[in-house]
């Protein structure tokens, strides 16, 4: 498979420290990419940067044919989706206004309606259309987020914990939607703090440490019992899935 | 009709109302007759009855002035608070007005008398527009919100003194005076000033108006705006310019009149919903609807004293936002 999403030897510094060190990643088009790794590994700003909200200090990234860091807003919004972590919502818009709000940089066509529509129905969100954002959870917001950028119908999607305030229900669900857009050609990176959600739906696993790629490949070839023990200090092992045949990671004391 | 064309249709009837009741109550009390007549006379021409001249001279212009600050000052307050993304962002919070005002008087001191509505609507809107754009400035470095309302607060104030200082420094009888800079007023309204004022705060409008879907978006926040593909680094302070610039205009024709673009955003907003859409046509004939109808109280309630409009906007304004605030779920 071609890669469709690239970050090319992506160093990002700061005046005091260096938050990625020659990172590459890539994903194709069909593909679920889960990046995993301990608190401040740099997951957060390589999938912002692959975003184009962060400029790397060194390297690139390319989304297709557009070169993110020097791509305009809307040629961005033109190819990949982005969501960021869970923040407040716009208040008094209702669900539905927010939801059709992906659809500013491709939309203007008569199929706006049912693509928003779709979109609330595939995050379960289709029931809350007429209420307002701050009438709902975090979870419920956080569902709304995702509908508004799969209505952006992007051919990526970055996807910064995307789960992080779902019930394990939904949980689920939005895994696989997300399983279901990926197969429809879309290429799927989702930061992940859930081990075991990236065992059981990404087909590739890229687990970063202290800025720098540990690991690259399928949830079999990463999440190893050794190096998870190693990267997050903590013993850990790996057991089969009975029913899906994935990894489950288990945290030992 | 949907609802919210309603209601826009509600406010533009309430707003033809209210101007024909401002324009025939005042010291020389009129009747519908008088209007009528002084069309014709401006039609056809002929000797002016004092009634013709009291409605086109005087009356006329104030009442045309007073809709287009109130409209100026309520959309600005909306898209204000829009690109800020805080139900308290206003014009005269935030400093646009006394930097306007500052703008206005340094027009006066660089002109003659005879171009003085020019100069003043000149200084004021380049003033309102730099102030506008250096609120972005100061809130890219103030994350916090409350802190940012603070930060703007303080500015405001430094630059209400400094706009006093000069005024009572120079002293010029050209220079309106302080309470002016302070509490605003429509008695000076004149139609060189309107005739300038009105067609700017009209065509700001119609900018900002444009760029509504811009404004829904930036209230997911400006990294949300930017990932959706608005070019939030240029649109948003072109957006703030135009909102400098109808508050400049604003300014040059009333001076200083508070709570108008905190007040009536915040209650249309309930009545119409957030989309900028609607929100800011409702605000623009809100904000002219209250600011007509306290004008006209202004005249008329202590006559032949005039109380200074900017003590009645605060007097109706400050209400209606405790109440806003004291029932709204969330600021």
């Amino acid at each position: 498979m071609t890669a469709f999403v690239r970050v090319e030897s992506a160093t990002r510094r700061t005046k005091d420290s260096t938050i990625l060190s020659d990172v590459s990643l890539h994903a194709a088009k069909g593909e679920i990419v889960a990046i995993v790794g301990p608190n401040g590994a740099g997951k957060s700003t390589l999938l912002r940067i692959i975003a184009g909200d962060l400029h790397p200090t060194t390297g690139t990234a390319w989304i297709g044919d557009v070169e993110v860091p020097r791509a305009s807003p809307r040629r961005l919004a033109e190819v990949r989706g982005v969501l960021g972590p869970a923040g407040i919502g716009p208040g008094r818009f209702s669900v539905r206004d927010v939801v059709a709000m992906g659809r500013y940089a491709g939309g203007g066509s008569a199929d706006d309606g049912s693509i928003v529509e779709a979109a609330m129905a595939s995050m379960d969100v289709r029931h809350l259309a007429g209420r307002r954002m701050e009438s709902l959870s975090t979870g419920e917001s956080q569902r709304v987020g995702l509908a508004r950028v799969i209505a952006q119908q992007a051919p990526a999607l970055l996807l910064d914990e995307p789960t992080s305030a779902l019930d394990i229900g939904h949980q689920e669900l939005v895994m696989a939607q997300l399983s279901s857009i990926a197969t429809a050609g879309v290429a799927v990176v989702v930061v992940l703090h859930d081990l075991n959600l990236a065992a059981a739906h990404a087909d590739r696993v890229v687990l970063l440490q202290g800025g720098e790629v540990f690991g690259v490949g399928s949830p079999w070839d990463v999440l190893v019992g050794d190096v998870l023990s190693h990267v997050y200090a903590r013993p850990m092992g790996v057991i089969r899935h009975p029913g899906r045949g994935c990894p489950v990671v288990l945290a030992f004391d | 009709m949907t609802p919210r064309a309603r209601s826009i249709a509600w406010l533009s009837a309430l707003l033809a109302v209210v101007g024909v009741v401002a324009l025939l109550l005042g010291a020389v009390p009129l009747g519908p007759a008088d209007l009528v007549h002084m069309v014709r006379w401006r039609a056809e021409g002929g000797p002016a009855l004092l009634a013709d001249s009291v409605l086109w001279s005087v009356r006329l212009p104030r009442v045309l002035a007073g809709a287009t600050v109130g409209s100026a000052l309520a959309v600005a307050g909306a898209a204000l608070q829009g690109t800020t993304r805080n139900e308290m962002s206003d014009p005269f919070v935030l400093g646009i007005v006394p930097a306007a005002g500052l703008g206005a008087v340094g027009g006066i001191a660089l002109s003659s008398p005879l171009q003085q509505s020019a100069a003043m609507l000149i200084g004021a809107t380049l003033a309102g527009a730099v102030a506008a754009v250096g609120v972005r400035w100061v809130g890219n470095r103030v994350i916090d919100p409350q802190r940012f309302l603070l930060v703007g607060v303080a500015l405001s104030w430094a630059l209400v003194s400094l706009l006093g200082a000069v005024v009572l420094a120079w002293g010029s009888p050209r220079v309106p005076s302080f309470t002016f800079w302070v509490f605003g007023g429509l008695g000076g309204s004149t139609w060189p000033g309107v005739s300038l004022g009105v067609p700017v705060v009209v065509l700001g409008i119609v900018a900002v108006v444009s760029r509504s879907r811009v404004l829904d978006l930036l209230s997911l926040g400006e990294a949300e705006a930017r990932h959706l593909g608005v070019s939030v680094d240029s649109a948003v302070p072109a957006i703030l310019a135009v909102i400098g610039v109808i508050v400049g205009a604003a300014v040059a024709l009333a001076g200083a009149v508070g709570f108008v673009g905190l007040a009536v955003p915040v209650a249309v907003r309930r009545l119409i919903g957030p989309s900028h859409r609607w929100l800011l046509p409702a605000s623009a004939l809100g904000g002219a609807i209250l600011v007509v109808v306290l004008d006209t109280a202004a005249r008329t309630m202590a006559a032949p004293v005039e109380i200074p409009l900017g003590l009645l906007t605060a007097v109706v304004g400050a209400p209606m936002l405790v109440i806003h605030l004291s029932t709204s779920m969330r600021p």
